[in-house]
């Protein structure tokens, strides 16, 4: 085994998911990153699957499909077409930057206190992380280091985040689960507003209808979807695998994981409350 | 491929895999595609493998990886997932400057294709129902957390008959890939340990071929040694079983990862399996795909890199 106990990891793993969260998720909230997109001529989703897809490269739109997991490929698809053709890879990722950089220096200030050190422990775990399998944490890490205070922050927390991400794809594919059947169980897991979510990745009522029939038929939601006690433990199977595959990234961090928390809180906090990232993740996550 | 067999008792999805891998995996040995790599600029083939043509380190990346598009290395190792990141980023930037996406994505195309027409002749026996009956599969699936699926998806098949089932063939091939990758990532395994648990599985010696997925003794030691800790492997280095089991159970859910497919075909599998077996013996026989497959590249050792295998494993 390695150096940390199951108990250990997944409590870890889960507490660096919210706390990172909403320090490189402001990105998708930050109105100058929007305004970033505007100049291209990009609206909300062009912009965000192009920018947050830019580096990957100039890929089809299946490939963000691919990589994003949960959306509908109907919707990513043209819009991908619409990014790469008014504004492209480069010129969105310098945008993303930019805007990301713009947002948490308002709201944090240029330099915060410590962000050295959280950069150093976070791309400690990144950097010692292999690709195999996630693409997203591959596409960052093939970019430099944006050489600011906060976008060097910004850029480790973004790879924390799109490693975890990747692996809890794999973890949910690897499970049988479509992208309307995990979004549906997302709703739950986070006792969110049923379908609402489900419907802003692109999904049609049909499609989410499907979903539900899938999910009673394999035991997972009841008659009222709601979860199956079998599907509670399904979910937190899913979730569990999504931690176990940032082991290396925990192990890596080590016995500075305290006090890399201490740092992240927070920074995390002040963003919530400058309504830079919509809810507190530790209040609709389960630990 | 020998180990996970095409005998009638196992999955019709690995049934499926196996009868397919040389079929569409011979892109890879493809003496036309190399002499059209070597067009751009790429090396030729280093070398023989019982008489199969092997592929140039940097010209398997490059052409593999540019059906995502002119992707960064880092996805390329990412998507092909076994492979040590050391050898393949520095050999897809290498390639960036002699070619880009669509050149070599059409090389790779024309090359799959004439050796096939060569191997198989212009108008192959069962050639159309092949390519309906593929089509029929690859239309039940969808490219979530499937980047090589994905990549293909969105080159629309080719109009040339042969071409058309060689790109449903390869999108069967590469959703198994991408669902496998899935299945291993899922399980907690590393690409080391993937790697080495898959050899056992094979029936190869341990540490054996995945020396061409160009890891180093340290990082093979080290993998074992986690296998050891988790219980995956004794200190004799076979599977406990413990590790039997898990690697079952990533082949177990890779194969489920085509149910849909499978479901679709329903009823067709033993006709498909009738007209896709002559066509990868003559592709065998001709050398246009290894004919033992993963183990003739484990023989042959450490230094080179080539694509295996299985369709059921890449790993």
């Amino acid at each position: 085994m390695g150096t940390l106990s199951d108990a250990v990891l997944r409590e870890r793993a889960r507490r660096l998911r919210d706390a990172v969260e909403p320090i490189c998720g402001n990105v998708y909230f930050a109105p100058e990153a929007q305004a970033g997109y505007a100049e291209y001529g990009l609206s909300w989703w062009p912009g965000y699957f192009g920018s947050r897809g830019a580096c990957l490269g100039r890929v089809p739109g299946d490939v963000v499909a691919s990589a994003f997991g949960v959306f509908n490929p109907a919707i990513v698809v043209p819009a991908v077409d619409e990014a790469w053709a008014k504004a492209g890879p480069a010129a969105l990722l310098s945008a993303r930057e930019r805007g990301a950089v713009a947002s948490l220096t308002r709201i944090l200030g240029a330099g915060p206190s410590g962000a050295q050190r959280a950069t150093e422990l976070l791309r400690r775990g990144a950097d010692a992380a292999g690709f195999e399998g996630r693409s997203l944490f591959a596409g960052l890490r093939s970019l430099g280091s944006p050489g600011t205070v906060l976008g060097d922050l910004w850029r480790a927390c973004d790879l924390v985040r799109e490693h975890r991400g990747d692996t809890h794809i794999a973890a949910w594919t690897a499970a049988g689960l479509s992208p309307v059947e995990a979004q549906l169980l997302i709703e739950l897991w986070w006792r969110m507003p049923v379908r609402v979510y489900t419907r802003t990745r692109g999904w049609s009522e049909e499609a989410i209808d499907e979903g539900y029939t899938s999910l009673r038929h394999k035991g997972i939601v009841d008659a009222s979807n709601e979860f199956t006690p079998a599907g509670v433990s399904f979910r937190e199977a899913v979730e569990w695998a999504t931690d176990a595959g940032e082991r290396s990234v925990l192990e890596t961090i080590g016995d500075d994981f305290d006090e890399l928390l201490e740092l992240l809180t927070p920074w995390a906090e002040a963003v919530v409350a400058a309504k830079g990232y919509p809810t507190d993740p530790r209040t609709v996550t389960r630990i | 491929m020998p180990a996970i067999a095409s005998s009638t008792d196992a999955p019709v999805a690995r049934r499926l895999a196996a009868l397919i891998e040389p079929v569409v995996g011979q892109v890879y040995f493809s003496p036309e595609c190399h002499e059209g790599y070597v067009r751009l600029g790429f090396n030729p083939s280093p070398g023989f493998a019982g008489g199969v043509a092997l592929p140039d380190g940097p010209a398997y990346f490059t052409s593999r990886g540019s059906v995502m598009g002119q992707v960064p290395g880092e996805l390329v190792a990412s998507a092909f997932a076994v492979f040590n990141p050391a050898a393949v980023v520095p050999s897809v930037t290498y390639g960036w400057t002699l070619t880009d996406a669509p050149t070599i994505c059409a090389a790779r195309d024309a090359g799959a294709v004439a050796q096939l027409r060569r191997l198989l002749g212009a108008a192959p026996v069962g050639l159309a129902r092949v390519t309906e009956l593929f089509a029929r599969m690859t239309d039940t699936l969808t490219p979530e957390g499937r980047p090589l699926f994905a990549g293909l998806r969105s080159l629309g098949v080719p109009d040339d008959p042969i071409g058309a089932m060689w790109r449903h063939g390869d999108l069967l091939r590469e959703y198994r890939g991408d669902s496998h990758t899935a299945a291993w990532v899922a399980a907690g395994l590393d690409a080391i340990e993937i790697g080495l648990l898959t050899e056992l599985f094979l029936g190869l010696p341990i540490k054996s071929y995945i020396r061409t997925r160009a890891w180093s003794e340290d990082q093979l030691a080290a993998g074992v040694e986690r296998l050891q800790g988790r219980g995956l492997l004794g200190e004799d280095e076979r599977f406990t079983e413990a590790g039997r089991a898990l690697r079952e159970e990533v082949e177990a859910r890779t194969d489920a990862a085509l149910d849909r497919a499978v479901a679709a075909l329903g009823a067709d599998a033993e006709e498909l399996f009738g007209l896709l077996g002559p066509w990868g013996r003559t592709a065998r026989v001709g050398g246009g795909y290894l004919a033992g497959g993963a183990d003739d590249l484990a023989r042959r050792g450490s230094g080179m890199v080539a694509d295996d295998e299985a369709g059921a494993a890449r790993d």
